[in-house]
Parts: structure tokens; C-alpha cells; sequence
């Protein structure tokens, strides 16, 4: 008892102390954020070629997550005159359209226009009993995809480097824990300094150890993808230019699949500004305001790539390759 | 030759030109190659290097240049050769290519394509300029036919039998461009059919084509039209003497539809598959 609290570290003059605790913290800080760099080596691999037959989903899903995915799915079928978007106020509404047939669609799309069986809020898309939770099992799937092909962190990284994680935060906190009690022992109840120390060290270990929910090799092709559908969303978007213009039907290409669909996949929903599908766009625009400022404890929830990978959109990856459609982490 | 035939068949690409990028990648099944105009490449800029990596990664390319200018007498520019060579390496590439021609003359570029004449002095000049390429990039270079507007009153002998000497000079194999070769027999009256018959068409590597475009009483390629019937068939003739490992569609403006190029590809493809 008289070594643990009679020693040299724990008799350390204060100010001395906060010095030395600073620097360990800064070290554990800087291990941790090369730990991180060092344990995505995805970069390693060549760029995986752009697929055949593309789906813009997957690309939806890998760039934002779920909710991504729920935004595109649901501009196919406003595409595809199946739902509708009515801006009332400060709130939108999604319906669906009362003289279409739907033709083929995926089953992806059928259940979601199941979902609008009755009108819904545009931000309801995002809630606890929203789309979002009907299309899990796709989300499920595109996760398990792009895990496989590396280009999303998988869990089993996380867990890896999960480890690591604890190690640098149960480290510090124990460090700053250890001197706290050897003055409150000493009768030294000055320890303000050090606590407020030691919180912002656990922080900022925490902060540095968050995983991005895509790799290295996953932010590289979807730039690759940007790359190669740049010229296609100029012109996508050019012909849908007008505003109040009678929409066109989808199309399909050769490669079958939509240029204006594809490019909201690679690209985001807000390439639509100022198009004819610009209520879609504004119905989003404050779907993802209401969700980013209630966001609260599902944002913090996701924000390792561990505990979202499987479908959660709100991840740090996002702000990396995003296109401009997910903000916020409701997006 | 050898090299060049141990060189796969690549069968039936475009010109890449960027305003059909993001088409190429919607309809890449019906894309066999791209053939990439290396000068775009030298010096690349960040975009262009990507653009470069991008096609790299999803689609076998064929560097084709423009300026080597193999008929100059004073020799290959060595800082082009060389950024030719760093091209070629990162591509590598079944065969790369450029023109039976001149650009530039006193070290000065001319800025277009000029002719040769058909003399015995002009094939020393282009086998000597090709030993040069040759030494410095392994690669199996290929040789393309130009148009031309004038015939050199100098000339020894006509133009099949000056690419027959240079290809028999060199070893390089022919890139014909069936299109140059139809406009240039609208344009000074020969036939065809016989040009085939005096060269080696066991040579032709690869053909280029598109439509020609009339530009008063003469044929030009502009590489701006749909690819004519009379340009078929050279290239259905072609196809029936020899067996080529690649044609690639050369369009450069009055870009079409997407779809129209996609079937102008089928319809290569069908020739070159039933020929
Ligand atoms: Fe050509």
C-alpha cells in the first residue's frame, strides 16, 4: 500500500503531473489514429472493375447506407410515376399515384410501395417503424456483398481493432483514475485540471479509433464510379432540366438500367436540385434536417463502422464520398 | 510479325473519347477494347491519370499516337518516344500505334498528318525511325494508312506497294483504316479490291473505321458519320483475307446516340465473326 500510493508518480508535483499525463495521452492518441491507418490496408488492392450489369442500389447503399438506399428506391418509383411527392409546408408527403399501373418491379421496390399504402411523412422514411426497417434483409445483403469484396469495413475489423480501442481509453482513464485517488489520498482535492484532462483524453481516443464505414479500397472505386458516370449525371440531370415540365418515364439503356436512377445511385439525391423532380429533392432536404436534429443517441449508436456496417447509414465514411446527398446522421 | 502473332485477338472496340465515358461503362459488354489516343496521356494532368487508371482497370487499351511522325527525316522526337515508352509500360498493351506519316519538319510540328511520297528514300526513313521505336519499346508497333490530298509527282511507286516495303522493312504489322483507304480510292480513282491485292493482308493487325464525309467534290475523314455501306464492304473484304485482332470505330465529333455506335460494334462484330 505505501509503494502504490509513495512513489515517484504518485507523489509528482501537479502541474508536473498534467504534463506528462498530457503527453501519454497525446501518444496513446497518436498510436491509436496510426493503429487505424494501419489495420485498413484495402489500398494494397487494385480497384475493382465496374460491373456489367450495375445496380444502383448496391452503389446507393455503399455511399450512404440504408438510408441511401431508401432514398433511391423510393426516386425509382417517383420515377416511375408510382409515388408521388407533395411539399405542404414545412413537411412532404409521399403517396402513391392513383392512375399508375406498377410494372416490373423488383422486390426491393414492391415492398417499399407496399409501405406507402397509405400517404406517408417523408421523414417517417427514416424512423423506428419507418422503410428503413422493411428494407433491413436488402440492406443485409448489399452489406454482406460489399463486405466480402472489402470495400465496407467488415465486423470482424471492428472487433479487431476494437481491442486497440479499449486499450488506449482503459489506459488513459486509468492513468488519470490512479493519480486522482493517490491525492485524494494525500488529502489533495485540487484535481479539477486533472479530470477535465482525463475526460478530454477519453474523448479524443475515442474519437480517433472510429473506424470510416467504407475502407480505403471501397472510398477508391466509389470515386472510380464517380469517375465513370461524371459525364452521364451532366446529362442526366441536363434533360430533366426543366422544372414543371411533364416527367419522362424512365429509361433503360443497352445496359438496362436508367442514367437520371444511376446517377442518383452513384452521385446522391441532390443532382436532382432544380430538375423536374425537384419536390423529391426538397422532400429529402427536410426529411434529413428533421432527422440530423433529432438524431441524438442512434447517431452516436453508429457512428462505429461495428455497429452500423450491417445497415446503418449515419457513419463517419459518409462525409468522404457522399455526393452531397447524406448529411447529417439521420441521412 | 512474330510477336504479333502471339498477340490475342482482341475483336471489336471504340475510339475513347470522353464525352462517351459514362456510356462506355453502361454497355460494356459490348465493348471488346478501347483504343486511347496516348498523346491525351503524356504529362497527364490528375484527372487525366485517373481517367487513364479508370480505363486501365476495366478494359484492355491500345495506345495509338499521333505524332511520332515516322517519316521525318530528321528522326523521332526522343523526349515523345520516351513519354511514348512510360505509356506503353503502364498500359501494356497487345500492340500500340501510330501513322505512316509526317508531323513535323525542322523540328517545327506541322499539326496534322502529312503524307509521304512513295519512294524508296521515304521507306528508309520510316524503317530507320522504326528500328528507333523499335529499340526502345517492345511492344509490337503497328503502322496505319493515311488520307491524303495530293500524290507526290515524285513518287517511285504506288501506295500498296510502298506499305508492302515498309512492312517487309520493319516487321510491323498494318493498321488499316479501311475508311482512308475507300476515301482515298473515291478521291484519286483507283480500285480498292486491287490495293488489297498488293499488299500483304496477312499483315493487317487491326482496322479502323467509321463513315466518310463529303466535303464538296472530295471524300474527307472527318470521323463525324455513321459508317457507310461502301465502307462495310471494304471491311467485310478485309475480314475475308486475313484474320483480324481488332477493329476499332473511330468517331471523333457529331456525336450520335450511344446506341448507334453500339450497332455500328454489332455490325463489326457480325462481319468479323462471319468472314
Ligand atoms: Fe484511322
Amino acid at each position: 500500500m505505501d509503494l502504490l500510493f509513495e512513489n515517484p508518480i504518485a507523489q509528482m508535483y501537479g502541474p508536473y503531473f498534467l504534463a506528462v499525463y498530457a503527453v501519454f495521452i497525446l501518444g496513446v492518441v497518436i498510436v491509436l489514429a496510426i493503429a487505424k491507418r494501419l489495420i485498413d490496408r484495402t489500398d494494397r488492392l487494385p480497384s475493382p472493375a465496374i460491373p456489367h450489369k450495375i445496380d444502383p442500389y448496391e452503389i446507393a447503399f455503399l455511399r450512404g447506407g440504408i438510408n441511401e438506399l431508401a432514398r433511391s428506391v423510393v426516386f425509382s418509383l417517383v420515377q416511375n410515376k408510382v409515388l408521388e411527392v407533395s411539399n405542404s409546408g414545412k413537411d412532404s408527403f409521399i403517396s402513391r399515384s392513383k392512375d399508375q399501373v406498377a410494372g416490373n418491379l423488383r422486390n426491393i421496390e414492391k415492398i417499399t410501395l407496399d409501405w406507402f399504402g397509405e400517404t406517408r411523412n417523408a421523414k417517417d422514411i427514416f424512423g423506428k417503424s419507418g422503410l428503413v426497417v422493411q428494407l433491413k434483409s436488402f440492406a443485409d445483403v448489399y452489406a454482406t456483398s460489399l463486405e466480402q469484396r472489402q470495400l465496407l469495413t467488415s465486423d470482424e475489423s471492428a472487433a479487431g481493432f476494437s481491442m486497440f480501442k479499449w486499450i488506449g481509453i482503459l489506459s488513459i482513464a486509468a492513468a488519470g483514475g490512479y493519480k486522482m485517488i493517490a491525492a485524494l489520498m494525500n488529502g489533495r482535492f485540487n484535481i479539477t485540471f486533472l479530470v477535465i484532462l482525463g475526460v478530454i483524453g477519453v474523448i479524443a481516443a475515442r474519437y480517433v479509433s472510429k473506424l470510416p464505414r467504407m475502407t480505403k479500397l471501397g472510398n477508391a472505386y466509389l470515386e472510380r464510379l464517380q469517375l465513370a458516370f461524371g459525364e452521364l449525371k451532366v446529362r442526366a440531370t441536363r434533360e430533366s432540366a426543366a422544372v414543371g415540365q411533364q416527367m419522362p418515364s424512365a429509361q433503360t439503356t443497352f445496359a438496362g438500367v436508367d442514367p437520371l436512377l444511376l446517377s442518383v445511385g452513384v452521385f446522391g439525391g441532390s443532382i436532382l436540385a432544380g430538375t423536374m423532380y425537384d419536390s423529391y429533392n426538397k422532400a429529402f432536404e427536410r426529411s434529413q434536417a428533421v432527422s440530423a436534429s433529432s438524431c441524438g443517441a442512434s447517431c452516436g449508436s453508429c457512428s462505429d463502422a461495428g455497429s452500423c456496417s450491417g445497415g446503418s447509414s449515419c457513419s463517419s465514411g459518409c462525409g468522404s464520398g457522399c455526393g452531397g446527398g447524406c448529411g447529417g446522421c439521420g441521412s | 510479325m512474330s510477336t504479333l502473332l502471339q498477340s490475342k485477338t482482341l475483336g471489336v472496340g471504340l475510339g475513347f473519347r470522353e464525352p462517351f465515358r459514362s456510356d462506355i461503362f453502361l454497355n460494356r459488354t459490348e465493348i471488346d477494347f478501347l483504343e486511347i489516343t496516348a498523346d491525351h496521356y503524356f504529362d497527364a494532368n490528375e484527372a487525366k491519370q485517373k481517367e487513364l487508371e479508370l480505363l486501365n482497370e476495366n478494359f484492355e487499351l491500345i495506345p495509338h499516337g499521333l505524332d511520332l511522325s515516322l517519316g521525318s527525316a530528321e528522326g523521332i522526337d526522343e523526349e515523345y518516344l520516351e513519354k511514348f515508352a512510360e505509356l506503353v509500360e503502364f498500359v501494356q498493351p497487345e500492340w500500340f500505334s501510330d501513322h505512316i506519316c509526317f508531323t513535323r519538319a525542322g523540328g517545327t510540328n506541322i499539326g496534322h498528318l502529312a503524307p509521304l511520297p512513295f519512294t524508296r528514300e521515304a521507306v528508309a526513313v520510316v524503317a530507320a525511325n522504326v528500328k528507333k521505336v523499335q529499340r526502345v519499346i517492345e511492344t509490337p508497333l503497328i503502322l496505319e494508312n493515311i488520307t491524303y490530298l495530293v500524290r507526290f509527282p515524285s513518287s517511285e511507286m504506288d501506295e500498296a506497294e510502298f506499305l508492302t516495303r515498309i512492312v517487309s522493312e520493319t516487321g510491323c504489322g498494318l493498321l488499316l483504316d479501311v475508311t482512308n483507304l475507300y476515301i482515298n480510292s473515291q478521291n484519286f480513282a483507283f480500285d480498292w479490291r486491287r490495293f488489297l491485292d498488293g499488299i500483304p493482308t496477312e499483315s493487317v493487325v487491326q482496322v479502323h473505321f467509321v463513315g466518310s464525309h463529303r466535303n464538296g467534290k472530295r471524300l474527307i475523314d472527318a470521323h463525324s458519320d455513321k459508317t457507310e455501306e461502301e465502307i462495310w464492304e471494304v471491311f467485310r473484304e478485309v475480314c475475308k483475307r486475313t484474320e483480324l485482332k481488332g477493329a476499332v470505330l473511330e468517331r471523333d465529333g457529331n456525336f450520335p446516340p450511344f446506341d448507334e455506335i453500339v450497332n455500328e460494334l454489332r455490325q463489326a462484330r457480325t462481319i468479323m465473326q462471319t468472314n
